[in-house]
C-alpha cells in the first residue's frame, strides 16, 4: 500500500495528532462492548488507490467494451452503455473528485450504483474483492489526507481502506443531468 | 398475506379510476348537451346521464370511496326529479351539476383531500333540488323511491355492455406490450447482425480451400513418397510419422469440408428462422401500434365541459362542435396533443370569440362557436381544426406587438407577407392580447403548441379574417408505430437522426457550400439553408478526417416548422427501424440529443433532437468552414488497447496532437487492419484477449511489407524481463504505464517517425 506522503514536517504533526486523539481515548472510561454493524462492501482499485463500496447500492458489476460519449454533458460523465437492453450512463469518480491522473490505467470495470431513485454506474480499474466493515466503527477521514472530499466518505477502515459513502455520492445534485431544468 | 391484499386493492382503486373517468367524461358531454337541447334531448338523455351517474355510484361504493358516493346521490336526485319532468333546470342548476363533477375528478386525484369542497357542493345540489322540486311532490323530496332506485339497480354497476368482441385492457399493460413489440424489434436487428457475421465467416472457408489448394501437389508428392517403398530417399524412421500426419491431413480436410457444410445448412436453417420472425416481429409491432388506436373523442369529450366553464368565467357565450370525433388516433399521440388544443380553445375563447353584445353590434349571433374538426389526411396522418367565428387577428397588430418586443426590426416588419407575419405568433413572447388574462395570453402558449405538435412529427398552422375568425390546423401522425432513423457518422461517432424530422439526405459538391455571413450555407430547392457540420454543433470530439479528403460531402436535411438545415456528416450509413431509448435516470434531460439505440452490433448511438438543432443552429453564432482540403497528409496512427478507456484517451491524445488514428480493440483485429491500410506507426497494449501485443509485434516483425513499422508498446508489465522481451522481439519502445505520461509518449512517437523519413 502506497500512501502518498507529505513533507517531513507535516507526518510529523500528523503522528503528535494521532498520539493526542489516542491520549484521548485512553483516559476515556471503557465503553461496554457492542455489536458491531457489519456492512458487505465491494473493494475496488482506482488510481492506484484501493477504495470500498457498500454492496447494498450496488446493483451490478461488469467490464465495459464500448462506450458512447454524450456531447453536452460535463466531463466526468464519461458515456452511456447498454446492460440487457437498458441504457446506463457512466461516471468517471477521477474527474469528480479532482483526483489527480497519474500513468494509464484500465478503467474498463464498471460498478452500478443505484438507490431506486438514480441509476448509474462508476468506472474502476480493477475489482479487488468483497468483504465486511463495521460501520459504525470507521476512524473519519481526515481532511487532506485522502484525495476525496470527505463529504462522500463514510470512514477509513483499518486506516487504510476508505469506504466512499455511496448514498452521498447518488444523492450528489451534480449527478442528474437535465438541461431542461437551465 | 397483507402485502398481496393492499396491492389487490391498489389495483381496485386503478381500475376504479378509469371508469369512473370515462363516466365521469359521459356525464359532462350530456350534461352540455342537455343545457344546449333544452326540453327538446328529452328522456332517453336524462335517462342516459342518470344511469351514468347511477353506475358511477356504484362504482364508488364498491370500492369504498363514500364521499364521491354521496356526491353521485345528490347528482342523481337532481335527475330523478328531471325524470319526472318538472321545471327544467336552469343555467345555475347546470354550474351546481359541472362543479359537482369537477369536485368528484378532484376526489379521484386527491382522495379525501379537506381541500375539496365536497361539502358545499353536496349542499348547493341538495339546495337544487329542493328549487326544482318547487313544492310540487311532497312525496319525491326525499330522493327517488325505493322502486326507482330498483330498476337500474344492481345490473347498472356492472360496466355498460360493450361491442361484442372487445376487451378492456389497462393502459399500463398496453405500454408494455408495446415495449415488449419494440424489444422483438430490436432482436430482430441483432439477429440480422449475426447472419451477415455468420455469411463473413462461411467465406472464410473458401480461402481455407485455396491456401490447401497451394499445398496440394506437395501433400501428393510426399504421399508417393510414403507409398512407393522403392527408391524413396526417405529415412526409413520418417514413414510412418509421415503416413500417420497424411492420415491427418486427410482428416482434417473431411473434417472442415463437413464443417462448411453443416455450418452453411445451419446458416440456411437460421435465415429461414429469420424472414418466419421478421414477418412475425413485423405483424405483431403493427397490430399492437393498431391496437392503442383511440378515437379522438376520448380527449375531446371533457373538453365540453371546461369550454363551458371558461366561457362563463369570461363572460362569453361559447357553443363548442366536435365533427369527426370518430377518427383513431395513437393514445399517446392523443395525450400529447391535449395540451396544445386545450391551450388553442382557451385562447379562441379569451382572444378570438367576443363579448355577446359586441357579437350583436358586428351583427353576429350572441353565442359564439369553437368548431373542431377531424378529418383523416392521406399518409398516416390526421389534421385537426380549432376554428372561432370570433374577432381574427389582426396582421397589422401582430406585427407591432413582434417589433415592440424586438423580435423583429421595424424594417422587416414591412416587409412581412401576411402569412409571415401570421407565423410571428408562434414565437415566445408575443401575445396580442392587451390584456394578460388568467386564461391565456402569457405570450408562450402557442410557441409551446408548435413545439409539442413539431415533437410529434406534425404542423401547425393558422388562417385568419379580421372580423370573421380564426382558424388553427394541426396535422399529427396517426400512431408513433415504429420509428426509421438515418444512421449517420459524423467525427468519430455514429448518430441516428429521426426519419419524420429529414426532408432529404443528399451530397453536396464542396465547392456548392456558400458563406453567408461568414457561415456555411447550401442551395436547396431553390433556397439558401443553413449548413452545420454535425459533431461540431454536438460539441463532440474527434476530428473527422474523411471530410477533408472527401470532393462530395454528405447532407442530411432537416427541418422543423419553418426552418430548415443541411448538417455536413462524414457518411450516411443507412436508414433502419429504431427504438428509442431513454438515456437513463441519470442524463434527464440532455441539449440536442432525445435518446439512445442500440444498434445491431450491440454498440449504442445517439439519436438526435431535429428540433434543438434547427433552432440551435439558426441561432447560434458559428465559426467558418475552413476554406477546403487542406493539403497536408497527416501522419496516421493505430491505437490497439483492449479497455475501451485507455483507447479513447490514446486517441483524443493523438488526434489533439494532430495524427490521423484509427483503434483496434486485440492484436488480432489490428493486424487485420493493417494488412488492409497505410500506417506510420502501431501504439499496442501487450496484455489483451485473443492475440497480445507481443505476438502482435512479432507478427508486424515476419511480414516483410510491416517488418520496418515502428512499434510502441505500451503496457502495465513492469518486470524488466517483459521490457527485455518487447525489444527483443522488435518492439522499438517499451511504455510502463504506471510512470505514462503524455508528453513522453508524443516526443517517443515523434523521435521515432523522424527516425524512419
Amino acid at each position: 500500500m502506497t500512501v502518498p506522503s507529505g513533507g517531513d514536517g507535516e507526518d510529523a504533526e500528523r503522528v503528535m495528532a494521532v498520539l493526542a486523539e489516542r491520549a484521548a481515548k485512553l483516559a476515556l472510561p471503557e465503553e461496554e462492548p457492542r455489536e458491531a454493524v457489519l456492512a458487505d462492501i465491494l473493494i475496488f482499485r482506482l488510481a492506484h488507490r484501493r477504495y470500498a463500496l457498500e454492496m447494498k447500492y450496488i446493483r451490478e458489476v461488469f467490464i465495459i467494451r464500448e462506450i458512447t460519449p454524450v456531447p453536452g454533458t460535463p466531463e466526468y460523465i464519461a458515456g452511456i452503455c447498454a446492460v440487457r437492453g437498458e441504457i446506463v450512463s457512466l461516471v468517471d469518480l477521477r474527474i469528480l473528485f479532482a483526483i489527480p491522473q497519474k500513468g494509464l490505467t484500465d478503467l474498463n470495470r464498471v460498478i452500478v450504483l443505484t438507490d431506486g431513485r438514480i441509476t448509474f454506474g462508476i468506472l474502476a480499474d480493477y475489482i479487488t474483492d468483497i468483504g465486511t466493515v463495521p460501520t459504525d466503527d470507521l476512524a473519519p477521514a481526515e481532511p487532506g489526507e485522502d484525495l476525496i472530499d470527505e463529504r462522500y466518505i463514510m470512514g477509513v477502515a483499518d486506516g487504510q481502506l476508505t469506504v466512499l459513502d455511496a448514498a452521498a455520492i447518488l444523492a450528489d445534485p451534480r449527478m442528474v443531468i437535465d438541461d431542461s431544468r437551465q | 398475506m397483507t402485502g398481496s391484499d393492499e396491492e389487490f386493492e391498489r389495483r381496485l382503486l386503478e381500475t376504479f379510476r378509469e371508469e369512473a373517468e370515462e363516466y365521469l367524461d359521459a356525464i359532462t358531454e350530456g350534461l352540455v348537451e342537455l343545457e344546449r337541447a333544452g326540453a327538446s334531448a328529452g328522456l332517453p338523455l336524462i335517462e342516459s346521464v342518470y344511469r351514468k351517474t347511477h353506475s358511477l355510484k356504484g362504482a364508488a361504493r364498491a370500492v369504498n370511496l363514500r364521499t364521491i358516493e354521496s356526491v353521485c346521490q345528490n347528482i342523481e336526485n337532481i335527475f330523478a326529479l328531471m325524470k319526472q319532468g318538472g321545471t327544467p333546470p336552469d343555467a345555475e342548476t347546470y354550474d351546481r351539476l359541472h362543479q359537482a363533477v369537477t369536485v368528484v375528478r378532484m376526489l379521484l386525484a386527491w382522495a379525501d383531500d379537506p381541500s375539496v369542497p365536497t361539502t358545499e357542493v353536496i349542499a348547493m345540489l341538495r339546495e337544487s333540488r329542493l328549487l326544482l322540486d318547487g313544492g310540487k311532490s311532497v312525496g319525491a323530496a326525499a330522493g327517488p323511491s325505493p322502486g326507482q332506485m330498483a330498476h337500474p339497480g344492481q345490473k347498472d354497476t356492472a360496466p355498460e355492455p360493450k361491442e361484442r368482441g372487445t376487451v378492456r385492457i389497462a393502459a399500463h399493460k398496453l405500454d408494455r406490450l408495446i415495449a415488449g413489440a419494440d424489444a422483438l424489434l430490436t432482436t430482430r436487428l441483432f439477429l440480422t447482425q449475426r447472419m451477415l457475421e455468420l455469411e463473413d465467416m462461411f467465406t472464410r472457408f473458401s480461402l481455407w480451400q485455396w491456401n490447401y489448394a497451394q499445398v496440394g501437389h506437395d501433400l501428393r508428392q510426399l504421399r508417393e513418397a510414403t507409398s512407393e517403398t522403392t527408391g524413396a530417399a526417405l529415412p526409413p524412421a520418417f514413414v510412418l510419422p509421415l503416413e500417420r500426419t497424411m492420415e491427418f491431413l486427410e482428416y482434417n480436410r473431411e473434417f472442415v469440408r463437413l464443417l462448411q457444410h453443416d455450418l452453411g445448412s445451419h446458416m440456411r436453417g437460421t435465415e429461414l428462422d429469420r424472414s418466419a420472425l421478421e414477418a412475425s416481429t413485423s405483424e405483431i409491432s403493427d397490430l399492437i401500434h393498431d391496437a392503442v388506436l383511440v378515437p379522438i373523442a376520448s380527449i375531446l369529450t371533457p373538453f365540453s365541459g371546461f369550454v363551458r366553464e371558461f366561457s362563463r368565467t369570461s363572460g362569453k357565450a361559447v357553443e363548442f362542435i366536435v365533427e369527426g370525433g370518430e377518427v383513431e388516433v395513437d393514445r399517446r399521440i392523443l395525450e400529447a396533443v391535449a395540451d396544445p388544443l386545450r391551450h388553442l380553445i382557451r385562447n379562441s375563447i379569451d382572444h378570438g370569440i367576443e363579448r355577446p353584445e359586441t357579437r350583436v353590434q358586428h351583427g353576429k349571433p350572441p353565442a359564439g362557436t369553437i368548431r373542431i374538426w377531424i378529418s383523416p389526411l392521406t399518409g398516416s396522418s390526421v389534421r385537426i381544426e380549432v376554428a372561432d367565428d370570433g374577432r381574427g387577428i389582426d396582421g397589422r397588430v401582430v406585427r407591432r406587438a413582434a417589433v415592440g418586443k424586438g423580435l423583429i426590426g421595424a424594417d422587416e416588419a414591412g416587409e412581412l407577407t401576411e402569412d409571415a407575419a401570421m407565423r410571428l405568433i408562434f414565437r415566445s413572447g408575443l401575445s396580442t392580447s392587451p390584456f394578460v388574462t388568467e386564461i391565456s395570453g402569457r405570450g408562450l402558449g402557442l410557441s409551446i403548441v408548435e413545439e409539442s405538435v413539431t415533437r410529434l412529427g406534425g404542423t401547425v398552422g393558422v388562417v385568419s379574417t379580421v372580423g370573421e375568425g380564426t382558424t388553427f390546423t394541426l396535422a399529427v401522425p396517426v400512431n408513433l408505430a415504429t420509428l426509421r432513423g438515418v444512421v449517420v457518422r459524423s467525427g468519430r461517432q455514429i448518430y441516428v437522426v429521426p426519419m419524420q424530422s429529414v426532408r432529404q439526405v443528399s451530397r453536396v459538391r464542396r465547392e456548392a457550400i456558400l458563406q453567408q455571413d461568414r457561415r456555411p450555407a447550401i442551395r436547396f430547392q431553390g433556397e439558401v439553408i443553413e449548413a452545420i457540420r454535425l459533431h461540431e454543433a454536438l460539441g463532440a470530439a474527434g476530428a473527422s478526417p474523411l471530410s477533408d479528403r472527401h470532393e462530395q460531402i454528405p447532407v442530411v436535411i432537416l427541418s422543423h416548422g419553418a426552418g430548415r438545415i443541411a448538417c455536413m456528416v462524414d457518411e450516411v450509413i443507412r436508414v433502419q427501424e429504431i427504438v428509442v431509448r431513454p438515456l437513463g435516470s441519470q442524463l434527464r434531460c440532455v441539449r440536442l440529443i432525445e435518446g439512445a439505440v442500440i444498434l445491431g452490433n450491440g454498440n449504442v448511438a445517439l439519436v438526435l433532437d431535429p428540433l434543438e438543432l434547427v433552432q440551435e443552429a439558426l441561432a447560434a453564432e458559428r465559426s467558418p468552414l475552413p476554406a477546403g482540403p487542406t493539403g497536408k497528409v497527416r501522419r496516421s496512427v493505430l491505437v490497439v488497447e483492449d479497455s475501451v478507456t485507455s483507447r479513447s484517451l490514446l486517441q483524443n491524445l493523438l488526434e489533439r496532437a494532430g495524427y490521423y488514428v484509427e483503434t483496434a480493440a486485440d492484436g488480432m483485429e489490428g493486424f487485420a487492419i493493417l494488412k488492409k491500410h497505410e500506417f506510420d506507426i502501431v501504439i499496442s497494449d501487450v496484455d489483451m484477449p485473443v492475440m497480445d501485443g507481443f505476438t502482435l509485434t512479432e507478427k508486424i516483425r515476419a511480414n516483410p511489407r510491416l517488418a520496418r513499422l515502428p512499434v510502441v508498446l505500451v503496457t502495465s508489465l513492469d518486470l524488466p524481463e517483459d521490457r527485455d522481451h518487447g525489444i527483443a522481439i522488435g518492439a522499438d519502445a517499451y511504455i510502463v504505464k504506471a510512470g505514462f505520461k503524455q508528453p513522453d509518449l508524443l516526443d517517443i512517437i515523434d523521435s521515432l517517425m523522424r527516425g524512419r523519413h
